[in-house]
């Protein structure tokens, strides 16, 4: 047997390739919030250190803080996209979280901009606006606000050069105002943002594929690197947002229908860093041989959910720590549509978890209290696919398909088809229950410019027109 | 405070996307794990951002940071080595120590004097010319081409004493 001599050892060594080892998501803006401070704090002493021979010529800064509202022109709030980034397919949250309280973060003045407020920020929303997302939060005084995003305006004679757009309502969507958006496109190659979620009046996220951050309600919004990764999905209560971020094939609008891989990330609300989450080996990169989706839902404010590729449901404490196999599902999702909500098996988390399978326009109906055991509840045979599923306290479940909605009012077991006041194209491509009777929908045609509301527990819903007319 | 250009925001990130994996697996065989290494090569890159725009060449700026922050890693480490040993002696604990072969090397590398080691890992780890390694470190070149042989006599020697 040959034995090898110390040079050789040496040189072998050495000539090893290193291995990339790749940053988590949300490095470079940790690192620049890092450089920033460091920057800030050099300068305050590079200032105290020329007060003394200046003495007070200058000034300190004025940091403004607080949901304050200060924009200039009647478009604030739209801040563009790519002039040719199409609509992406739109869904949303209509989860309604605990309040949170605010950040101390120095706020950006360099534009005029409006935040979510519990009230109005006083402006219009831009015209135009085709809501792609929605959700809702608490305001912490029993009160909901909630946020769409999409696009709106005219692509090349917005604001910006991004026509991406935010619109808030304090009255349950019967008018709406302006809120600033992050300052990028919709979805494009993997950056742009075409979904939104918000945990409290401060505190909120536009995603798919990019990642976009605010810790002021809507001003500034920070840029948080994926690594590359696009993230198809992402909800949040109280303080903490878990995402999943996947690795894509296609790009653009469609970023979501062809992602194979997944891996589960979790952060707090205000922080710039995206951590693994602590989930069982094998699901740490979830992966599946054909183009599949992950979906993550939060039940009771305090358990997590992942629907994974493959049909395992994992569970973790919304607090933190580390996540278990809950069980099996009687379905796994199949390729997610344009929004990230996959195609095939929908979960939702009222008072307990609530499965559809769809198959062939029917979907079964399973009910859950831990992921563990599921329990037949009905059937509802539809006509189109069903592409969202929500479930509220009082056994109110509501489907929606690429026709129209469907209401249940015992947990699944009988199913209506609800009335639309007005036809919406394509059916809806996302339903969300707010309280046992309000309810919001999101249009698969984000042309139509309005999200759909109902305030009966899913029986009838009524337009509701982002932009005024 | 000056704020970075828009320009310089994305050639910032450029190069984050182009370097940071390499210099982070880079770190990643100097040090004990992938939190360290990302922790390093996090630094690095915070004090480029720091001055960015002054310099010519940030990927030679960046590495020396990394360099930097290794050696301050191995010099703590080393004390918690120490530490460990003395804490284990008392105790009446023998150690049992089977390093894999890049910590074998590594803890060669670790023991040579400062001046070889900077031009050693510099040249012959991170993949930067003599000239570039001489600019780097403010040495004539035949100055660095003494240091890169005498560095690896010695770990050759290192190597020789440590099988017999």
């Amino acid at each position: 047997m040959p034995v090898s001599s110390p040079r050789d050892e040496i040189d072998s060594w050495l000539e090893r390739e290193v291995t990339p080892l790749m940053p988590p998501p949300g490095k470079l803006d940790q690192i620049r919030h890092r450089a920033r401070r460091r920057k800030t704090t050099q300068a305050m002493l590079a200032v105290a250190g020329c007060a003394v021979v200046i003495g007070a010529a200058a000034s300190v800064p004025t940091l403004t803080a607080g949901l304050s509202s200060h924009p200039t022109s009647a478009t604030t709030g739209q801040v563009s996209a790519a002039p040719t980034s199409p609509p992406a397919s739109p869904s949303g949250s209509a989860s309604v979280p605990s309040s949170t309280s605010s950040s101390a973060e120095p706020i950006q003045t360099t534009q005029s901009h409006s935040t979510l407020s519990a009230t109005t920020s006083g402006y219009q929303p831009p015209k135009n606006f085709q809501p792609t997302s929605v959700t809702f939060a608490g305001t912490g005084t029993g009160a909901v606000v909630g946020a769409v995003i999409g696009q709106a305006g005219t692509p090349g004679h917005c604001a910006t050069r991004f026509c991406t757009s935010l619109a808030g309502t304090s009255d349950y969507g019967k008018s709406w105002y302006g809120v600033s958006a992050p300052l990028t496109g919709g979805p494009a190659a993997n950056d742009g943002v075409s979904q939104l979620r918000f945990v409290d009046l401060k505190h909120g996220w536009a995603f798919g594929p990019g990642l976009w951050e605010t810790s002021r309600g809507g001003w500034p919004w920070h840029r948080e690197s994926t690594g590359g990764l696009s993230v198809t999905a992402l909800e949040g209560v109280g303080s903490r947002a878990f995402a999943v971020f996947a690795s894509c094939a296609a790009s653009g609008a469609g970023y979501a229908t062809s992602c194979t891989s997944f891996s589960l990330y979790t952060s707090t609300a205000g922080s710039t860093t995206w951590t693994p989450v602590d989930v069982p080996a094998p699901f740490q990169h979830m992966t599946s041989p054909a183009p599949s989706a992950a979906t993550l839902v939060i039940s009771g404010g305090t358990t997590a959910y992942l629907l994974t590729p493959s049909g395992a449901v994992l569970s973790g404490p919304v607090s933190g720590g580390a996540w278990t196999v809950a069980g099996q599902a009687m379905c796994k999702p199949g390729a997610a549509q344009a929004g990230g909500q996959p195609a095939g098996a929908q979960l939702a988390a009222g008072p307990s978890l609530v499965l559809a399978c769809d198959n062939a326009g029917t979907s079964t109906i399973y009910t859950s209290s831990d992921g563990a055991s599921w329990k037949l509840a009905g059937s509802v045979t539809a006509t189109g696919a069903a592409t969202s599923l929500a479930s509220s306290v009082g056994g109110t479940v509501v489907l929606s398909t690429t026709t129209g909605i469907y209401y249940s009012g015992d947990m699944g077991a009988t199913w209506n088809a609800a009335t639309i006041s007005k036809p919406a194209p394509h059916g809806f491509s996302y339903v969300g229950m707010t309280t046992r009777t309000q309810g919001v929908a999101v249009p698969s045609e984000a042309k139509l410019g309005e999200v759909f509301v109902t305030a009966d527990g899913g029986k009838t819903w009524t337009p509701s027109p982002i932009a005024a007319s | 405070m000056a704020r970075l250009r828009a320009s310089d925001h994305q050639a910032v990130e450029d190069f984050f996307n182009a370097c940071y994996p390499r210099l982070a697996g880079w770190v990643r065989r100097l040090v004990d794990d992938d939190d360290t290494a990302h922790e390093i090569a996090s630094e690095a890159f915070t004090r480029l951002l720091a001055r960015w725009s002054g310099l010519e060449n940030p990927q030679s700026y960046v590495y020396m940071i990394a360099t930097n922050l290794v050696r301050d890693h191995w010099r703590k480490s080393g004390r918690e080595r120490t530490a460990v040993r003395v804490m284990s002696a008392a105790g009446g604990a023998e150690l049992t120590y089977q390093p894999a072969q890049d910590v074998d090397v590594r803890a060669l590398i670790e023991a040579l004097p400062e001046r070889l080691r900077s031009a050693f890992l510099l040249h012959y780890y991170a993949g930067f010319g003599v000239k570039e390694v001489a600019a780097m470190l403010g040495r004539p070149e035949g100055t660095i081409k003494a240091d890169l042989f005498h560095a690896r006599a010695r770990l050759k020697a290192a190597m020789g004493d440590a099988r017999e």
